[in-house]
């Protein structure tokens, strides 16, 4: 019988979660060491912890499992020396998934990183950080202004000389 | 109507590090530069990247002095420079156009938007992951040959790994006309590759890679020489023809010790080098792709390893050459390390 955790969200609904699940959350798991089965999270709200926990469970699937000796080779070898806290998926059906996971608003995205952040849950802060590079990539900064409604704090003056230094990011080609 | 109240901007939600993080996963350079016009937030995050992505959009030859690099203007012409393109030049005409694509003699000047990778990356001060990408290949080759170098640079060249061969699609094994037996274990190369310019063409290779490599080593000196936080260099192309890698400790010398240009002044001297070279007439990749006359060569320079036992070079030699390149080309190196080797020697060039 697999050892249930119970988790409280913001708004006080209580989700029970296999172990395993749960200890996808670095943070989560150290608690429980502490033998305390019943884990509030006044900070997440039910909407983000019900999709935190959907990512949680089909990785935990994943992760039980040692990677085979060629996908994690494949693993190291595509991760370069850049930074990230994981290594990336190399599954290429867990990787489908996750694509077809992050397909929501900005809102909800940057809802779940806070989160995850929180609970300290790598892989899923790398999947959505991830995410929003690729939506910044190949915009100009106006557009990237209005996607995540960021003010502009720049002078016109300040703007104008910022451009002309950097001209050559400006161009399209 | 009122000003329309601002919804919250979504990065003040998370802090600094995680930002930080974007970038880093942006990495590309052109992105950056305008992000970094966005606000002042990110201003002041960007110059802070660990890891970036430098795509150059041209390649332009230019005559006299550039700023790219701090060159003397080229020396109008170089008996050796000359006697060696004439000698391959008469050797090998159909070949030509290996060495004479972008002008060979003139500096290059690669660009991003009329600008210069240095002017680029005065942006980033803290870059420890650098990868810049060419617009193409440097070598010129005819339909179907195809050419994979992938070579590493301290100060100087340390080593560098040539794969060659024409590609082949077929519909069954038994229709292609395959020289020589398709396993022959002795691994001795056929009469046919001496006669028919097989080893010549791969000396050319050979020649061609390292061309294209010290040409581009010899870009990097400035800005490996202005980032000092540099920890890992690569230049590739986009057509995946060749790749040149520098790591911590080689960077740090190619920073501390004296430029060594060639006598034509664009790209780096070469060092007189051993070349191990094995040939496999016919291999068979995977199902209905082939390669044909393919051949593998491991080029390092005379006097390197030497102190090192024989076995342990050749292991380490075995590891280079295995890790060299992805997918199918990783395939077709292991099958080649099995075959006999064939030394050759080089003069510096």
């Amino acid at each position: 019988m697999a050892k249930m955790i119970k988790l409280v969200s913001g708004d006080g609904a209580e989700f029970e979660v296999e172990e395993e699940v749960a200890f996808q959350s670095k943070i989560i798991k150290d608690i429980v060491a502490d033998a305390d089965d019943v884990i509030p999270l006044p900070t997440v709200s039910s909407k983000v912890l019900i999709q935190v926990i959907e990512y949680c469970r089909k990785h935990a699937a994943v992760n039980s499992f040692p990677l085979s000796p060629s996908s994690s080779a494949a693993a190291a070898a595509s991760s370069s020396s850049s930074i990230s806290y994981s290594k990336p998926v190399s599954d290429p059906a867990l990787r489908a998934w996750d694509n077809e996971f992050v397909k929501l608003n900005n809102s909800s995205l940057f809802d779940i990183v806070i989160a995850a952040n929180y609970l300290d849950i790598e892989e899923l802060v790398d999947l959505v950080l991830e995410t929003v590079a690729d939506r910044i990539k190949g915009k100009q900064a106006q557009e990237i202004r209005r996607q995540f409604n960021i003010e502009n704090d720049f002078t016109p003056e300040e703007e104008e000389a910022l451009r002309r230094e950097n001209s050559w990011a400006f161009q399209n080609n | 109507m009122q000003t329309k109240s601002r919804v919250q901007d979504y990065f003040d939600q998370i802090p600094d590090s995680l930002l930080l993080l974007i970038f880093n996963k942006l990495a590309d350079a052109r992105s950056l530069g305008r992000c970094s016009a966005v606000s002042k937030r990110f201003n002041s995050l960007v110059p802070l990247v660990h890891d970036l992505f430098v795509k150059i959009d041209r390649v332009v030859p230019v005559d006299g002095d550039c700023d790219f690099a701090s060159l003397s203007s080229p020396k109008p012409s170089n008996i050796f420079a000359h006697l060696l393109k004439l000698i391959l030049l008469t050797i090998l005409r159909p070949f030509h156009h290996l060495l004479s694509t972008n002008g060979r003699n003139k500096p290059l000047f690669p660009q991003v938007s009329h600008h210069s990778p240095s002017r680029v990356l005065k942006n980033f001060t803290q870059v420890h992951n650098l990868r810049i990408e060419l617009p193409a290949g440097d070598v010129g080759k005819e339909d179907g040959v195809f050419l994979k170098w992938r070579a590493e640079f301290g100060s100087t060249l340390q080593n560098c790994i040539v794969l060659g061969g024409t590609r082949i699609e077929h519909e069954s094994t038994s229709s292609v006309n395959l020289q020589g037996s398709v396993e022959e274990d002795n691994g001795s190369l056929p009469e046919s590759f001496y006669t028919n310019g097989g080893l010549k063409l791969r000396v050319i290779w050979a020649i061609s890679s390292l061309l294209a490599a010290s040409a581009r080593h010899y870009l990097l000196h400035q800005i490996v020489k202005e980032h000092t936080t540099l920890r890992s260099l690569v230049l590739t192309d986009a057509d995946g023809q060749g790749t040149l890698t520098m790591g911590v400790e080689q960077l740090k010398e190619f920073r501390e010790k004296q430029l060594a240009p060639s006598a034509s002044s664009n790209r780096t001297q070469v060092p007189a080098t051993k070349m191990k070279l094995r040939y496999a007439p016919y291999l068979e990749l995977r199902e209905r792709m082939g390669v044909q006359g393919a051949t593998l060569i491991v080029i390092k320079p005379v006097g390197e390893g030497t102190s090192c036992g024989y076995s342990s070079s050749k292991r380490e030699m075995e590891a280079l050459s295995c890790g060299a390149f992805d997918g199918p080309f990783q395939a077709a190196v292991k099958a080649l390390a099995k075959r006999r080797t064939y030394l050759l020697e080089m003069n510096g060039f």
